[in-house]
């Protein structure tokens, strides 16, 4: 397959390439990674964090504008 | 179909030969168990890109091997994500928690100060003179020469915008508190200990003091002032 060979090529074979590309993926994944993991924290406590509840208790702050 | 690969083992003709022609000793010549057991047939795990046997098998790495590089790249970046969570929180240990960076902050609200008025609070236990300065006070300080003053500094590098003018309420000379809106200086700071007279920039123009007022390092967040 021609992807396959493109990129077991360009990128697999040798440490330099495949060394950047594990940089960049871990970028990328810490990105996603850091999104997932606070949506699902914020579904699995509903209710309990402050930013649900914030509306219940106005205060006048500046870290509230 | 099977290929014929050549299998060399201990009783077949040619080993035989070549013993003879180097004179091998009779211990090469015993019969050991491994010539017994036929070598197994590896044919059904070999893959298909491998099987042509005229074709380098380097043609066909790629197939072959991308699926394990793929494993070890994807569990190497997690990896370096790991790495870098664990050396970026215990760094972020030298720095000041939370609590403590909360208590070194005064928030003002900038409606609370009008035009001409000043405020004084305290930031970090220490005086605090916030003042919303007029459009006079502002020229006029603007117009400054720099080689008259005792400590030059314009007056546009003591605030982030002309209006608003934060300082620290300590008298450089010896510390007293001055007062604001006081002195020969409209809009400016007179310092009743020593007689030391600023003016609405909080820069040192008659008296003993030798700096200027300090400015406290602040930004503006909408409509509040956060020192700090």
């Amino acid at each position: 397959m021609g992807l396959v060979d493109v990129v077991y090529r360009g990128v697999f074979r040798r440490s330099s390439t495949f060394a950047v590309a594990i940089l960049g993926g871990a970028i990328v994944f810490e990105t996603y990674f850091n999104e997932i993991c606070d949506k699902w924290l914020a579904q699995h406590n509903a209710g309990k964090r402050y930013a649900d509840m914030r509306k219940l208790y106005p205060i006048e702050s500046a870290e509230e504008s | 179909r099977k290929l014929a690969i050549p299998v060399i083992r201990n009783s077949s003709p040619e080993l035989q030969s070549f013993k003879a022609r180097i004179g091998a000793v009779s211990c090469l010549a015993r019969r050991n168990y491994h010539t017994d057991i036929p070598e197994p047939d590896f044919e059904a795990y070999r893959s298909n890109s491998s099987k042509q046997a005229n074709v380098s098998r380097d043609k066909f790495d790629a197939k072959r091997k991308v699926y394990s590089y793929t494993l070890v790249g994807g569990a190497s970046a997690a990896t370096v994500y790991m790495g870098k969570e664990i050396v970026q929180d215990l760094v972020g240990y030298l720095d000041i928690n939370d609590a403590a960076r909360a208590l070194a902050i005064t928030e003002i609200k900038l409606n609370d100060v009008p035009v001409g008025k000043s405020l004084l609070t305290t930031w970090k236990g220490m005086p605090l003179f916030v003042r919303h300065r007029t459009e006079a006070e502002i020229k006029a300080e603007q117009a400054v020469d720099l080689l008259s003053l005792r400590d030059p500094q314009h007056d546009s590098d003591r605030s982030l915008t002309p209006e608003w003018m934060i300082l620290v309420g300590v008298c450089t000379h010896l510390g007293c508190i001055p007062l604001q809106d006081q002195g020969s200086f409209a809009g400016g700071m007179y310092c009743p200990c020593h007689g030391s007279h600023y003016d609405s920039s909080g820069r040192i123009r008659k008296g003993p003091a030798p700096l200027n007022l300090t400015v406290a390092p602040h930004k503006i967040k909408g409509e509040y002032l956060i020192v700090g």
